[in-house]
C-alpha cells in the first residue's frame, strides 16, 4: 500500500502538472497529472488522493464540473482550483460546488507548496491541527505517512462520531417538527392577514 | 468488463445502492416481513394457527438471528466507508426544517401536480430530509432496541440480570411488542412511498440494479 | 400390562447366593438363638414391671374425662409386645406415672391434652426426627390449636408402633387418614399405579415414590414452600431437566416457573399464583412482614370483595414498596394446578402437556384463575382471589412485570394500537391515492 500523500493534478496544460510534479515529489508526496476531467474521474475510481488541483478551463468537462462530480464522490477530498484570470464569478461557483481553494497563475515552487499544505490542514484542521502543522511542514516521507494514518484514524472518529449522533439529533428534529410547522404556518397567516389588512 | 465510476455519469446513471446495501436491505426485508407475520402468530394464537406455537417460536428466533447479523452488513458499510456521509445529520436546522416542509409540501401537493420531488438522489446524499432523520432513528435506535429486546426473551434466565435492569420481563416484551406495531405501520408505509418515484417501479429498481433511472 | 410383568421379572429373579452370605446368616441365627431380648418372638413384653401395668391395662377400663369423652385404658398386650417399643418399658414413655402414685385420680382434660403431653416423650429418644417434625407444617398447626393436626401418636398410633415402611405404602395410611382425596389422586397417577404394582425404576431397586418420598417424614413442609417439590421430582428424574432443555424453548425459565403437576397432570385445573414477593430482602412478603397485617390490607384494598381488579393489585404492590421505602416489591408469579389432589394425577410422560399452544393462547384455561399470595413463615400461603383482567391490564407492566407469557397473557391496550397501526398503515397509502385522484379529476375538470 503506498503510504505517501496522492495529489491529483488535473490541467490541459501539461506543463503545470510537471510542475506540480518536480516541486511536490521532491516534498515526499505522490503526485499524478492527468489532462481531462473524464481522465480525472477515472482516476479517482482507483486511487484515493489527498487533494485535488484542477484548472478551470479545460476542453470538454471544465473545472467546475468536474470539482462538483469529484465531490460528490469523495466529499472529504479537498479540491483546489487553478485559475488563470482569478475571476471573481468562477470562484464563488466553485466555492459553491465545494472547493476548498484558489490559486492563481503564475506558479511559484512556494506557492504549490504552500497551497499544498493548506489545503491538506484544512482538510484535517477539526482533528489535530497543530500536529498536522508540524508534521506537514517536515514533509519528508516517514511523517507523511503518520500523518496520513492519523488522519485516517481522525476522518473515521469524525465520521463514526456524526453517525452514531445522528438519532438523537433526527429525535430532536422530529419532535421540533410540528412546533416550527405551527410557527411556520402561524407566521404566514398572520404576514397574510397584514397584507390584507394594509391593502385594505 | 470493470465499470468506473465516470461510465455511470458517461450514461446518466446514479449509482445510489452499492450491493452491500441492495443484499442488505432484501433480507432484511423479508426477515421483517417473516418477523412480523410469526409475531402476529405468536401473539394471536387464539385468532389463527397456521403453525403451532412451538414451530413459530423456532421460526421467528432463527429468522431474528439471521436479522441481527445482517444487521452487521449494514453497519460495517456505512462505518467503514465514505458512503457513511449518507447517514449523517443535516447539522444546520434551518435547512433541515425548510427542506422538510418542501418535502411535505411535496408529497402532501406536488406530487399530484406532476412535480417532480425537491430533492435530489445522489450517493452522498441519498435520502430527503423526513427519510434521513426516519432511518437515522429506526436503524440506530429502534431496531437495536428490537433486537435486545428479542435476544432477552429468546432465553429468559440467561438475561435475567439485564431484564431486571430494564424493569421486569413484561417491560422488555411490552417494548418489543409497541416496537412490532410500529414496524407494521413502517413497513406498510415504506412499501408504499417505495411507490411514489418518477414511476412506480423507480424505486424498487434502484434497490435490485443500484442505479437510479434518469429519464 | 408389559411394564409390570417386566417389573417383576426383575424383581422375582431368584439371585445366586454366595458362600460369604451363607456364613453370615448362620452367625446371625447363633446370635438371636443366644440374646433373649432380641429373640423375643412371643407376646410378652420385655420387663418385669410391664407386665405388672398390663395386669390391670389388658382389661377392658375406661375412664370419663372432664370434656365429657370417654378414654380407653385398654393396651393390646400382644400389639405392643410386637410393637418396635415392645422391650423398652411402660414407663420410657409414661414417665409421670412412675413417680405419682398410680391410678391417679387426677382428671384429664381432653383426649388431645393428654396426647400432646405425652407426644413430649417421643422426643427424648427421637431428638432429631423430633426436632424436623417440630420444623413441619403439622407441627406449626398442632401450635395454632389446630385439633386435627397429627401428634406423633397419630401416624405411628400409641402402643402398636411399627416402621413406616411396613404399612404405608399399601394402604397409603396414616397420611390417608386426613388426606384421603389426596390418597385416591395419588393412586390413580402414574406413581400410585407403579407402586401398586411393585415397579421398580429402571434396573434399579428403588420403587414408586410413596407420599413420604416427596413430601419427607416428619419435615413435611407445605406444598408452596420454596422449589423443595420441584427438586424432589429431579431427585428421582436427573434427566427431566436436560430433556425439557431439548425441545422447549426457555426451559430453564418454564422449570422455574411451571410447576411439573401443571403439565404432568394433564387434566388439574390450572391457576396463576402471584407472590408477593419483596426483591431487596429476596424473601417472599409475609416471611418477614406481619403477614396477617398485610392480609387485612388485602381486604381493605379490595372494595369491591369481588378479588382484586387491576387498579387494586397495583395499590397493593404500590402500598407495600412505600412501607419499606427502599424495598422493591413485586409478584412471583407461577403457573400451578388449582387443588392439591389435583398436584397428585400425575400421568405418564406421554400424556403430560407438550402443546405450547394449550398456554400460549389468550383465554387459556391457565390463565382464568390467578390469585395473589402471601407466604406465612411457616411456608403456607394465603391466597386471595384476583381478576384475570391483572394479567392482561396495561397495568400490568408495573405491577406484573415480572410473569408474563407470550400470547397468554398479552396487554389489550397493545392489541388496540395494533389495530390502530393496521388501520393507518393502511389508510395513508389509500388516502393518499384517493386525495390524487380526486386532485386529477378536478384539474381535469378545470382544463375544460
Amino acid at each position: 500500500m503506498n503510504t505517501k500523500l496522492q495529489v491529483l493534478v488535473i490541467d490541459d496544460d501539461a506543463v503545470v502538472g510537471r510542475s506540480f510534479d518536480r516541486v511536490l515529489s521532491e516534498k515526499g508526496y505522490e503526485v499524478s497529472t492527468v489532462q481531462s476531467g473524464e481522465e480525472a474521474l477515472d482516476s479517482i475510481e482507483n486511487t484515493k488522493f489527498d487533494v485535488v488541483f484542477t484548472d478551470i478551463k479545460m476542453p470538454g468537462m471544465d473545472g467546475l464540473e468536474v470539482t462538483e462530480r469529484i465531490k460528490a464522490r469523495c466529499p472529504w477530498t479537498p479540491v483546489v482550483v487553478i485559475t488563470g484570470f482569478g475571476s471573481e464569478d468562477n470562484e464563488a461557483r466553485a466555492s459553491v460546488l465545494g472547493a476548498s481553494g484558489f490559486v492563481h497563475k503564475p506558479l511559484t515552487p512556494e506557492i504549490i507548496e504552500n497551497i499544498t499544505l493548506k489545503a491538506l490542514n484544512e482538510k484535517v484542521v477539526a482533528e489535530e491541527p497543530v500536529e498536522e502543522v508540524g508534521m506537514a511542514n517536515k514533509a519528508d516521507a516517514d511523517t507523511a505517512q503518520q500523518a496520513g494514518v492519523l488522519r485516517k484514524a481522525g476522518i473515521f472518529a469524525k465520521n463514526a462520531g456524526l453517525f452514531f449522533a445522528a438519532p438523537f439529533i433526527a429525535l430532536a428534529y422530529i419532535i421540533a417538527l410540528p412546533f416550527v410547522g405551527f410557527y411556520m404556518f402561524a407566521k404566514l397567516g398572520y404576514q397574510a392577514y397584514n397584507k390584507r389588512h394594509l391593502s385594505a | 468488463m470493470q465499470t468506473t465510476y465516470a461510465d455511470h455519469f458517461r450514461h446518466g446513471d446514479n449509482y445510489i445502492n452499492p450491493l452491500p446495501v441492495r443484499i442488505w436491505h432484501w433480507v432484511n426485508a423479508l426477515g421483517f416481513v417473516l418477523l412480523i407475520l410469526t409475531g402476529f402468530q405468536l401473539r394471536y394464537m387464539d385468532l389463527f394457527r397456521l403453525l403451532s406455537f412451538e414451530e413459530t417460536v423456532k421460526l421467528h428466533n432463527w429468522t431474528g438471528f439471521v436479522v441481527i447479523a445482517n444487521y452487521f452488513i449494514w453497519l460495517s458499510f456505512y462505518l467503514f466507508t465514505d458512503k457513511i456521509k449518507v447517514y449523517h445529520p443535516e447539522l444546520d436546522a434551518k435547512k433541515f426544517f425548510s427542506d422538510s416542509f418542501r418535502q411535505i409540501r411535496f408529497y402532501s401537493y406536488g406530487i399530484f401536480k406532476g412535480e417532480s420531488s425537491p430533492h435530489r438522489v445522489s450517493p452522498y446524499d441519498k435520502f430527503n430530509p423526513m427519510q434521513m432523520v426516519a432511518y437515522q432513528v429506526m436503524m440506530l435506535v429502534v431496531v437495536p432496541i428490537q433486537f435486545t429486546t428479542g435476544i432477552m426473551m429468546w432465553d429468559v434466565k440467561r438475561f435475567g440480570n439485564w431484564i431486571e435492569l430494564m424493569g421486569g420481563i413484561r417491560v422488555v416484551d411490552t417494548v418489543h411488542v409497541l416496537i412490532f406495531i410500529l414496524f407494521v405501520f413502517f413497513i406498510l408505509v415504506h412499501a408504499y412511498m417505495g411507490a411514489l418515484g418518477q414511476k412506480p417501479s423507480t424505486h424498487f429498481k434502484e434497490m435490485f440494479t443500484g442505479y437510479e433511472e434518469k429519464d | 400390562m408389559t411394564l409390570q410383568s417386566r417389573a417383576g421379572g426383575i424383581t422375582g429373579r431368584p439371585k445366586p447366593v454366595s458362600a460369604a452370605l451363607l456364613v453370615s446368616l448362620v452367625i446371625l441365627g447363633v446370635i438371636l438363638l443366644v440374646s433373649p431380648a432380641i429373640a423375643r418372638s412371643s407376646s410378652e413384653p420385655g420387663t418385669k414391671s410391664d407386665s405388672k401395668c398390663l395386669k390391670c391395662h389388658s382389661r377392658k377400663r375406661n375412664k370419663t374425662l372432664k370434656d365429657g369423652d370417654v378414654l380407653s385404658l385398654q393396651v393390646s398386650k400382644t400389639e405392643y409386645a410386637n410393637s418396635v417399643h415392645g422391650d423398652i418399658g411402660c414407663t420410657s414413655c409414661h414417665q409421670a406415672i412412675a413417680a405419682r402414685k398410680h391410678p391417679s385420680r387426677e382428671s384429664i382434660a381432653s383426649k388431645r391434652q393428654l396426647s400432646l403431653t405425652l407426644n413430649q416423650s417421643c422426643r427424648k429418644c427421637h431428638a432429631k426426627n423430633f426436632k424436623v417434625y417440630e420444623s413441619s407444617i403439622h407441627a406449626s398447626l398442632v401450635a395454632e390449636g389446630n385439633l386435627m393436626a397429627p401428634l406423633c401418636t397419630d401416624c405411628h398410633s400409641a402402643h402398636a408402633i411399627e416402621s413406616m415402611a411396613v404399612y404405608q405404602p399399601v394402604t397409603g395410611l396414616p397420611c390417608k387418614k386426613c388426606h384421603e382425596n389426596i390418597y385416591e389422586a395419588y393412586a390413580q397417577s402414574v406413581h400410585g399405579g407403579a407402586r401398586a404394582n411393585g415397579n421398580v425404576i429402571r434396573d434399579s431397586h428403588i420403587q414408586a415414590p410413596i407420599c413420604a418420598d416427596c413430601h419427607q417424614a416428619h419435615g413435611v413442609t407445605a406444598v408452596a414452600a420454596s422449589n423443595y417439590l420441584q427438586s424432589t421430582c429431579l431427585d428421582c428424574h436427573p434427566d427431566a431437566s436436560l430433556a425439557h432443555r431439548q425441545w422447549l424453548p426457555n426451559a430453564g425459565l418454564h422449570l422455574d416457573v411451571v410447576s411439573c403437576a401443571a403439565c404432568h397432570a394433564p387434566l388439574a385445573e390450572r391457576r396463576i399464583n402471584l407472590e408477593l414477593y419483596d426483591n431487596t430482602a429476596q424473601l417472599p412478603v409475609g416471611q418477614h412482614n406481619d403477614h396477617a397485617q398485610i392480609k387485612k390490607q388485602l381486604h381493605a384494598i379490595d372494595e369491591t370483595g369481588a378479588g382484586l381488579d387491576p387498579l387494586e393489585l397495583w395499590n397493593l404492590v404500590r402500598a407495600n414498596s412505600e412501607d419499606g421505602q427502599e424495598t422493591d416489591i413485586t409478584l412471583r408469579g407461577r403457573m400451578e394446578v388449582s387443588t392439591g389432589p389435583e398436584a397428585h394425577r400425575l400421568a405418564i410422560k406421554a400424556e403430560a402437556v407438550r402443546n405450547c399452544d394449550s398456554c400460549h393462547h389468550k383465554g387459556s384455561d391457565a390463565f382464568q384463575n390467578v390469585v395473589v399470595s402471601i407466604t406465612r413463615p411457616d411456608g403456607r400461603q394465603i391466597s386471595y382471589e384476583a381478576d384475570k383482567e391483572v394479567l392482561s391490564s396495561i397495568m400490568s407492566v408495573a405491577s406484573v412485570r415480572d410473569f408474563y407469557a407470550p400470547g397468554g397473557t398479552r396487554i389489550q391496550l397493545l392489541d388496540v394500537l395494533l389495530v390502530l397501526s393496521l388501520v393507518g398503515g393502511l389508510a395513508i397509502p389509500l388516502g393518499h391515492i384517493t386525495v390524487g385522484k380526486i386532485l386529477k379529476k378536478r384539474t381535469k375538470q378545470g382544463d375544460q
